[in-house]
């Protein structure tokens, strides 16, 4: 599925003393399977962007397409639209309710009203995806660890079978190996779905490390939008929107205004590695 | 400042009649001091135990076993609790629940009012504390138009209002945007380094570790490992198993085969131009 945002702009409070430009004339377009990362400081809007995605949020100017077809259009199928656009919000864990791993996350695709039997198949499917044992279908999702929670919370929304998946902060609070679990699961889901990923994140490093393409929210604005090399390029203007480059990129950069290296635009550990280790066999 | 004698806490989880479903050990005879002044980092996979701990240094939790004494008191005396609370303050994850008031300088204020403290002597400290953290220019703007770092800030002024000798942070960057991540970490070590406030920082971000006296990593309850970051990141083996990770320099050091246990791109830079000479 394809999005394009066309000067979309979003007001909170219009003519109340509260009035918030929370987006201002916001342009991009995601092609079908992309793997994009959206980075920004806190309070840069880029929630309100996400909740723009699958019509959770009504934009107060521009238009939005999905697949060339305007969402605001009063005969577009908007239920469709969040079938097929699915957000996982920041703590997923915090929305798990039902009884049972089983019923929680069959309980999308039940209001989808689809027969049982399919709705538990998309649910064991879900489960399998995200690395969740089958004899956890009976348990309450309260009697698991946090990392667990957070998995089935995804499942429940992969349930859905959407075509754009919209993570906030995924890895939020899990410890370092949560944290590569999490990724990397949201990696393999992108390629065996073929889906399009929108992961939203406060990590350099993992920005680097998984998507093909940065798009910078500033003040409401989308700053930047480009190559994970073009972005990280602009490490002063990422310093003063409160943001940075990878560590290893700070490094390189030291290496090579020392004169120690030639390469520029190293983002990566792996990239790293390989470059330094070439130059230390050398010697 | 902080010492823990053979503490063992459970979680019990009772069913609807009130009898006993299961317990769950959170910590495991666990024995710890923390010396004044001191800059201790708590790493620990989620439900290691890092989390319990914090909250048993303010009276949050009590030791279902052993003893905890903070600045002298025992946790377990419940008239005490006032006088622990006082000395040992602790930042949450999430700046938003922290928020109470409608300005910075109320929210500040809220701790030393509900300590039944002189106008005037509640002032001069809402102000210091105001100041020390660089918010006294946003004292009448409403926590909830600051960023996140400077949400934590606040959090932190209400703290230091206390005059605290410990403050406790449980894992305060993991919301935050770079800038806000970087602003916290700092504040927390000019606070150990210019005040002398004993700082205990719970994360999961091992970058933040890497200029503190001390790191424990905690597993199952118990201590598996304490040392000075050196001394813990030369393990990466075990550090691995315990779910850690190393800082990104010592892992790139190691991978390109440098000597030693390198922490920062400052000795990564030195020892780099060391190894091709």
């Amino acid at each position: 599925m394809s999005i394009t945002f066309d000067k979309v702009e979003h007001v909170y409070g219009k003519g109340t003393s509260f009035e918030k430009m929370a987006l201002k004339n916001v342009s991009f377009h995601i092609r079908d399977g992309e793997f994009i990362g959206i980075i920004g400081h806190t309070g840069s809007g880029k929630s309100t962007l996400i909740q723009h995605m699958n019509g959770l949020l009504k934009c107060t100017g521009g238009n939005i397409y999905y697949d060339g077809k305007d969402i605001s259009d009063r005969e577009y199928d908007r239920k469709t639209l969040r079938q097929n656009v699915g957000i996982v919000f920041q703590y997923p864990e915090h929305q798990l309710f039902e009884a049972t791993v089983g019923k929680d996350v069959a309980f999308g695709p039940g209001n989808l009203g689809l027969p049982d039997l399919q709705a538990d198949l998309r649910t064991y499917e879900a489960l399998k995806s995200v690395g969740i044992d089958d004899s956890l279908l009976d348990v309450s999702p309260f009697d698991l660890s946090g990392g667990q929670k957070r998995r089935v919370a995804i499942a429940g929304v992969l349930a859905m079978k959407p075509k754009v998946l919209i993570l906030d902060e995924p890895a939020a609070g899990l410890d370092p190996v949560g944290r590569r679990d999490i990724l990397e699961m949201i990696a393999r889901i992108r390629r065996e779905e073929n889906i399009t990923v929108v992961l939203v994140s406060h990590s350099m490093e993992d920005v680097a490390e998984y998507v093909d393409r940065i798009m910078v929210m500033n003040d409401g604005a989308l700053a930047m939008d480009g190559t994970v090399e073009e972005v990280f390029a602009r490490k002063e203007e990422l310093e003063e929107m409160g943001l940075s480059v990878p560590q290893i990129t700070l490094l390189m950069q030291d290496l090579k205004d020392d004169g120690l290296i030639d390469e520029t635009g190293i983002y990566t550990m792996d990239e790293a590695v390989r470059i330094l280790s070439q130059r230390l066999l050398k010697r | 400042m902080v010492r823990f004698e053979n503490v063992t806490f459970e979680y019990i989880r009772r069913d609807e009649e009130g009898n006993v479903d299961s317990i769950t050990t959170a910590l495991d005879d666990l024995s710890l001091h923390i010396k004044k002044g001191e800059f201790v980092a708590i790493l620990g996979s989620n439900g290691s135990g890092k989390s319990t701990l914090a909250r048993h240094i303010n009276a949050l939790l009590k030791p279902t076993e052993g003893k905890v004494l903070v600045a002298g008191y025992d946790t377990s005396n419940d008239k005490d609790t006032l006088e622990i609370r006082q000395r040992a303050g602790m930042v949450f994850q999430n700046p938003d629940n922290q928020i109470i008031a409608e300005t910075v300088e109320e929210d500040v204020a809220f701790g030393p009012e509900n300590m039944g403290m002189p106008v005037d002597e509640m002032q001069k400290r809402v102000d210091e504390a105001m100041k020390r953290v660089g918010l006294y220019k946003k004292r009448l703007e409403s926590p909830n138009r600051l960023s996140g770092g400077q949400k934590q800030k606040v959090a932190i002024a209400g703290i230091l209002a206390m005059k605290p000798e410990c403050i406790i942070f449980d894992e305060p960057t993991a919301m935050l945007d770079p800038a806000g991540r970087r602003m916290i970490v700092e504040t927390a070590h000019e606070l150990n380094k210019k005040d002398g406030i004993t700082i205990i920082l719970i994360t999961h971000n091992m970058e933040e570790t890497v200029g503190a006296d001390r790191i424990i990593v905690m597993e199952k309850g118990r201590i598996a490992l304490e040392g000075t970051p050196r001394q813990v990141f030369s393990k990466g083996d075990r550090l691995k198993e315990l779910g850690m990770e190393l800082p990104a320099m010592t892992e790139l050091a190691q991978r390109v085969g440098l000597d030693g246990c390198i922490l920062t791109r400052e000795e990564f830079v030195e020892a780099y131009k060391k190894a091709i000479r």
